[in-house]
């Protein structure tokens, strides 16, 4: 039914499942969990199944307040963003007002986005945070009597985003929770949160997604090929979001330099291999470094599949003259401790390590792993 | 969806309504007007969520149905138009309007009505009828002592009371507050409170027509009616401050004095008045009340007499004159007169004399004085 | 110091070295510490003040990138240690803690110079005055490729060539030509100011930037800086029976986001004392924002017997016999030249020539010079009520509705309101205190006027320029020092509430009431502590505005328990503190021009109108030259 829109996460659909059957509905949820696992698509169907007309634990699709909900027209359903600050914005004012023609449009042209696809990250130029007037907004809303009857669901995706004036505000509303309101707060930053607002949230955690999830979803919803999908699944790292990146960026560049590195660091070049990782981690971007080590992890994986069991299940299908020359080349190496090495890696980069360090010191383990005889 | 209308009368219609439309919004259907065809009635209706406004006009229909038409571009085609007669004319599948006069052709692109907010179901509870005079005049009196301060969200509003045979109605932000009290207003049969937003309130301060005018309530919303046009708010679900308690019953040092001159006078003395505080200082003797005041950052001071009739003990009260200014303002009979107990506690101001059927009342807290 | 940060980074990277191949770590330890010419360019100047040089040129071409060339008249080295410096990186391990030790030891200057010629084409020309002919050693990518002799005078002679030729990353990371040459500019001034009595020449592309005849610190320091900049400088001059401190720091807004600019003396010697840089730092307090950095160049005399230079081997840092003391009198004699400037900012300096300043001009007595020409309002204002009503101008929006029905609705008009509220533009009533402005006596005869801009900062005319100055902070300070003298008199406004607010608190912030109830009371809070962590709020202090009343207690002590910079401050200053930045107006709030009129009269009649309580500045000043310079007038 309509909790199928959001990918994967059964376990969080049942539990919220089980609290609307239960009708002890919380005041306020925290949804936490990494980057593009399905938070905000989460709240937005938990908010469509709670404003739905029919009353169950299942959203109806068919009433006039499902409707609404589909497109995030629903009068009932908030969703709290970062906003640009308005011309000469004052305390209490509209968080609209003040706010020119163009980022009106911009805030819209999001919001469409955000109903067409509930993956969809909304970013609004300028907007850096969450405004105290959107919070203050919020009260002044909660305080109305409620429009359509049923719940009125605030969504506030990234919940991180807020100023310390915003959160403060929140605070003072979730302290005295206005009635059939129900609050959903979402962030993959949990520590940067109020510690008082945690406390008076039910939390409800989130795992990455698997990559089955992730890989199915590409095929269903965006017709990739089952191959693509395969790899974009692996690289994606448990996130539908980073999976919609990957899909629109130039894959085929960077794993062109994937090959180009391992040439590099089998060569012995070491002038080349300076300006290689300088290249590589992009300025210090560790996100960016992160995706390239996976994606060498999985070239690595495709020389060890098609060693050992040929070419079916090799997801790098286009690189396969590549791979073939690889495998002939280095018959011995030792693929299994090369991909170890790139594991340890992704972990260190993790852990805020210095990124040449890392990379050097992967480009002398790979050199050994790889270049055994 | 098809009828025929004058161009005159269709925006006639509009501007009544139009206030509502709001200009910013994330929702971009509220951006239009819902037109409702039932055989000749035409029905329009704009709302920002809170106030919803809808008016009524007789039109020539041919086939009924419902459409969102884009305020602001039907608005100005409207408003440029000379006073014609038009075809108004949708096709509801491809939400497509096109607007035929004479000599031209307007198309436009509406919405699917359902996406339109629901207008609230109204199923009145207690309606009474309350001339349009009175509506403005209540408004007026009181809205200026609103709070803005949504952290108190039902101080925000107008406390409307309905007892038998009296509508009350109070405001309060806190530092001041107002009452007034009507009374011979027909029999009612429920008791009943809400809060009515102060937006809403301007609204109908400003659409209130000359004579009968009907005031409704239900749970959660309240609706006036004047001639052809409604306006349908939310209240505010809260619990107003028992502001009854904070009415002191035994003030007894009573001071009359003329509105005109002790307004005049705290005006003036206001201008020596410490610029952030604003405090001005009264001293009351035997018929006699000195408004005072002194700017401690500068060092310039100021005072005035005011004859008045007062006999209690001597004493001294302490004003935010910007307070009192407002409170004098809103008051419109020859003398008012103070009613206070001590330098600490509440003032109550009221006309000396009442209008018939209403009672006024104003209360301003003090500023303790500095000794 | 410099040489303390090339440790860490040595000892940074060699932990990390040893996964590393050795041929690596040299690029990657080379890479590290020679990053940009201007390093190159600091190593090199203080290889030449180590050996003792008195004379030191600096040339540089193409912002160091073609060319680096230092030229000193030290004593030199022997061919052997000439070689020993290029060679000794490339033949050590650094993998033991031992071999660091070593290092250190070792002296591990010459380490810079092997890292130099890792990345770069050097040339050593070197002679020591006991040898009769001097060696040149041609390094080129740490490859020795000329050793041979040469007649020259004593001293050292060292061009760099092709900086980075053969690490084309770290080349392109080279920032463009001008920021590299402002930093190398940056350090050749950081030496020319530590070593007075060493002439330094600086040329780039052929252009004589600096050329410093031995001097007199102070000289030099007049030398250095255009008469503007010097300017920005405050005379410190302090003495007692056992030391004497004498010198000059910066005005606040000449403050950098680095330490680059802090010099310090003791009996003429440059040296480093982290106590003393506190002590600096400590008086500026609230005037700087966090992460900056004063300018100071201060000399300490005292008997050298009460100091140990001997604490370090690079000679430079050094410690007191009694710190304390000297570190008193420091920030005291800091602190006391500070509260006596004019501490407005200015924007923009004039790079000018020096023309012989006399210290005299350092001192700024009158503070009140850059106060604008403003009439003081409201009480120097002719008052007419007939014509305009001030109450309009504070008036809200309530009365403006009162207003439009008035217009409206003819019938139920009031005498007095029609009288005064209607038809009276504003225009008229600016026009009015700009009229009197010129017949309050002011000396210029022209009318002032001030603006609000983007509801944050206010522009006022003052005689040396234009003043800008932000309405926040200046508040902030207002209502500070405020609160600050009704701690003293006890004089608060406390408007009272008519529902009086229960609050229920936090055991740690009830009990934080508890101890701060007088001191509320002082502030304008009617507090009733009511026993279980609730407090009922009966009043609040009149300058709250409007719809704050309910939180304003609550952020005043968020605030006083989030102060955690002024920990050590007193709990009346942090609750001033407090209040003054919650209570205050804020960036976005619309303020009417008797609004800042009022304002700038109370900010200026506050004790340091220039900075706020938290140390951000309350206004800058633009000077008319400044502006005259700009538009190319001048």
């Amino acid at each position: 039914m309509g909790w199928d829109r959001v990918i994967g996460q059964e376990r969080v659909k049942e539990l919220l499942r089980r609290t609307i059957a239960g009708r002890k509905i919380a005041h306020a949820f925290l949804f936490t969990g990494g980057e593009g696992v399905g938070k905000e698509a989460m709240a937005i169907e938990f908010a469509r199944v709670l404003t739905c007309a029919a009353q169950g634990s299942d959203a109806c699709g068919s009433c006039a307040s499902c409707r609404k909900a589909d497109v995030l027209q629903h009068p009932n359903i908030r969703l709290i963003v970062p906003l640009p600050v308005g011309k000469a914005e004052k305390a209490g004012d509209d968080p609209l007002k003040g706010l020119t023609e163009d980022q009106i449009t911009a805030v819209q042209e999001q919001f469409a986005q955000k109903a067409q696809n509930p993956y969809h990250r909304i970013t609004i130029p300028k907007a850096n945070f969450i405004k105290v007037n959107s919070i203050r907004d919020i009260r002044r809303e909660a305080a109305l009597s409620v429009v359509e009857g049923g719940k009125r669901v605030f969504i506030v995706p990234p919940a991180d985003a807020m100023n310390a004036e915003a959160s403060n505000s929140l605070l003072k509303t979730l302290e005295e929770p206005p009635s059939d309101s129900v609050f959903v707060l979402v962030t993959s930053q949990k520590e940067q949160l109020l510690q008082t607002i945690l406390s008076r949230c039910q939390q409800v955690q989130f795992d990455p997604l698997g990559e089955e999830d992730i890989r199915r979803a590409l095929v269903e919803r965006y017709s990739v090929e089952g191959d693509q999908a395969s790899l974009i699944a692996r690289l994606a790292n448990g996130s539908f979001t980073a999976a919609l990146e990957l899909l629109s960026s130039d894959l085929r560049a960077e794993r062109q330099g994937v090959v180009q590195f391992l040439r590099i660091v089998l060569s012995g070049q070491r002038v080349a291999l300076a300006s290689a990782i300088e290249n590589i981690i992009k300025g210090g971007d560790r996100v960016a470094t992160t995706r390239w080590l996976r994606m060498l992890h999985v070239w690595l994986r495709d020389a060890l599949v098609l060693r050992e069991h040929g070419e079916d299940g090799v997801l790098n299908v286009d690189h396969s003259t590549d791979l073939k020359s690889f495998v002939a080349k280095f018959p011995r190496a030792d693929l299994v401790a090369a991909m170890e090495s790139v594991e340890r890696s992704i972990a260190l980069v993790d852990k805020n390590v210095y990124l040449p360090l890392v990379l050097t010191g992967l480009a002398i383990d790979l050199r050994r792993s790889l270049s055994s005889t | 969806m098809k009828f025929i209308v004058t161009s005159s009368e269709l925006q006639k219609a509009l501007t009544k309504i139009s206030g509502v439309v709001p200009s910013k919004s994330t929702l971009p259907i509220l951006e239009n007007i819902l037109f409702d065809l039932t055989k000749n009635t035409l029905k329009l209706s704009a709302t920002d969520l809170e106030v919803s406004m809808s008016a009524t006009i007789e039109v020539k229909g041919a086939e009924d149905g419902k459409i969102a038409v884009p305020a602001k571009r039907l608005m100005e085609t409207i408003r440029a138009l000379p006073d014609i007669q038009l075809v108004f004319h949708a096709d509801l599948s491809a939400n497509r309007i096109k607007m035929i006069t004479e000599t031209g052709e307007y198309v436009l692109m509406g919405e699917a009505s359902d996406e339109f907010p629901t207008i609230p179901q109204f199923k009145a509870e207690e309606k009474l009828s309350l001339s349009g005079d009175l509506l403005r005049r209540m408004i007026n009196r009181m809205i200026f002592a609103v709070s803005t301060d949504e952290l108190r969200p039902a101080m925000t509003g107008m406390l409307l009371q309905v007892r038998e045979t009296e509508l009350r109605a109070v405001v309060t932000d806190g530092h001041r507050l107002v009452r007034i009290n009507y009374t011979g207003i027909g029999k009612m049969k429920l008791k009943k409170d809400i809060i009515v937003p102060a937006k809403a309130m301007s609204l109908v301060s400003r659409s209130a027509e000359e004579g009968e005018n009907t005031m409704a309530v239900d749970t959660t919303h309240v609706q006036f009616t004047f001639g052809n046009t409604t306006l349908t708010s939310r209240v505010i679900e809260e619990a107003y401050p028992n502001y009854e308690a904070v009415i002191p019953l035994d003030n007894d040092k009573k001071l009359t004095v003329s509105r005109d001159l002790l307004l005049a006078a705290v005006r003036r003395v206001a201008l020596y008045s410490s610029s952030t505080t604003h405090q001005i200082r009264c001293t009351l003797k035997k018929n006699e009340l000195r408004v005072s005041a002194e700017d401690m950052d500068f060092g310039g001071e100021a005072k005035e007499k005011v004859v008045c009739d007062y006999s209690a003990e001597d004493m001294e009260i302490g004003f935010n004159s910007t307070y009192l200014i407002d409170i004098l303002s809103h008051i419109d009979s020859d003398e008012v007169e103070f009613r206070l107990s001590s330098a600490v506690r509440a003032a109550i101001v009221t006309p000396a004399k009442q209008k018939p059927n209403e009672d006024l009342l104003m209360l301003v807290m003090p500023m303790r004085l500095n000794v | 110091m410099p040489t303390s940060i090339y440790r860490e980074l040595v000892v940074k990277v060699a932990s990390k070295i040893r996964i590393l191949q050795p041929e690596l770590a040299n690029k990657i330890a080379a890479g590290e510490v020679v990053q940009r010419p201007a390093s190159v360019v600091k190593e090199l100047v203080e290889n030449s003040i180590d050996a003792g040089a008195t004379s030191i040129t600096i040339i540089i071409k193409d912002a160091g990138r073609s060319l680096i060339q230092v030229v000193d008249d030290g004593e030199g080295m022997s061919e052997e240690d000439a070689l020993l410096a290029f060679e000794r990186h490339a033949t050590s391990k650094i993998a033991t803690p031992e071999d660091l030790e070593a290092i250190r030891t070792l002296g591990f200057r010459g380490e810079a110079l092997a890292s130099i010629g890792a990345v770069a084409h050097v040339e050593l020309r070197t002679r020591r005055r006991i040898d009769e002919m001097g060696t040149v050693i041609r390094i080129e990518g740490s490859e020795l490729k000329e050793r041979s002799g040469v007649g020259m005078e004593p001293g050292t002679f060292i061009a760099v060539r092709h900086l980075f030729y053969n690490t084309p990353a770290r080349r392109n990371f080279l920032k463009t030509r001008n920021t590299e040459l402002k930093n190398i500019t940056d350090v050749v001034t950081r030496m020319a100011v530590a070593f007075p009595q060493i002439a330094w020449r600086y040329e780039s592309d052929e252009e004589v930037l600096l050329d410093l005849r031995p001097v007199s610190r102070e000289d030099r320091l007049k030398d250095l800086f255009g008469e503007r900049q010097f300017e920005a400088l405050l005379r410190v001059e302090s003495a007692n029976e056992y030391l004497k401190i004498d010198g000059y720091v910066g005005k606040p807004h000449f403050a950098r986001k680095s330490r680059v600019d802090q010099f310090l003396f003791i009996n003429n010697r440059f040296v480093i004392n982290r106590a003393i840089n506190h002590a600096v730092f400590q008086a500026y307090e609230h005037l700087l924002i966090r992460g900056m950095f004063p300018f100071y160049a201060l000399n300490i005399e005292l008997d050298p017997r009460k100091v140990d230079v001997n604490v370090h081997p690079s000679k430079m840092e050094v410690k007191f016999e009694n710190e304390s003391a000297v570190y008193r009198m420091v920030l005291t004699a800091v602190r006391k030249v500070l509260g006596a400037s004019d501490s407005a900012p200015e924007m923009a300096f004039v790079e000018q020539e020096t023309s012989g300043a006399s210290v005299d001009r350092l001192r700024f007595a009158n503070t009140w010079q850059s106060r604008p020409e403003i009439p003081r309002s409201p009480v120097s204002v002719p008052v007419d009520s007939t014509q305009f009503d001030l109450s309009r101008l504070f008036g809200r929006v309530e009365q403006r509705i009162e207003e439009e029905r008035v217009e409206r609705d003819g019938e139920a008009t009031y005498p007095i309101d029609a009288g005064t509220d209607k038809g009276v533009p504003r225009e008229r009533i600016l026009q009015h205190t700009a009229q009197s402005a010129t017949t309050g006596g002011t000396e210029s005869g022209e009318a002032r006027a001030i603006w609000q801009i983007h509801n944050k900062y206010i522009l006022s005319q003052v005689k040396s320029g234009l003043l800008i100055i932000d309405q926040h902070v200046a508040h902030e300070r207002i209502l500070y020092e405020k609160v600050l003298s009704q701690f003293q008199n006890s004089l608060p406004t406390t408007q009272q509430l008519l529902f009086p607010h229960i609050v229920q608190m936090s055991a740690s912030d009830y009990s934080l009431v508890k101890e701060l109830q007088d001191d509320l009371a002082k502030i304008g809070f009617n507090v009733q502590l009511f026993g279980k962590n609730t407090v009922v709020i009966e009043g609040i202090p009149a300058d709250v505005r409007v719809g704050n009343e309910a939180r304003i207690l609550q952020d005043v002590l968020d605030e006083f328990k989030n102060d955690e910079h002024h920990q050590t401050i007193d709990a009346r200053d942090k609750l001033a503190k407090s209040f003054a930045c919650k209570a205050a107006v804020k960036a976005g709030d619309k303020l009417t021009s008797s609004e800042m009129l009022v304002l700038i009269d109370q900010l200026f009649a506050t004790q340091m109108p220039y900075v706020c309580p938290h140390g951000r500045p309350v206004m800058v000043k633009i000077p008319v030259e400044e502006l005259d310079r700009r538009f190319g007038r001048s």
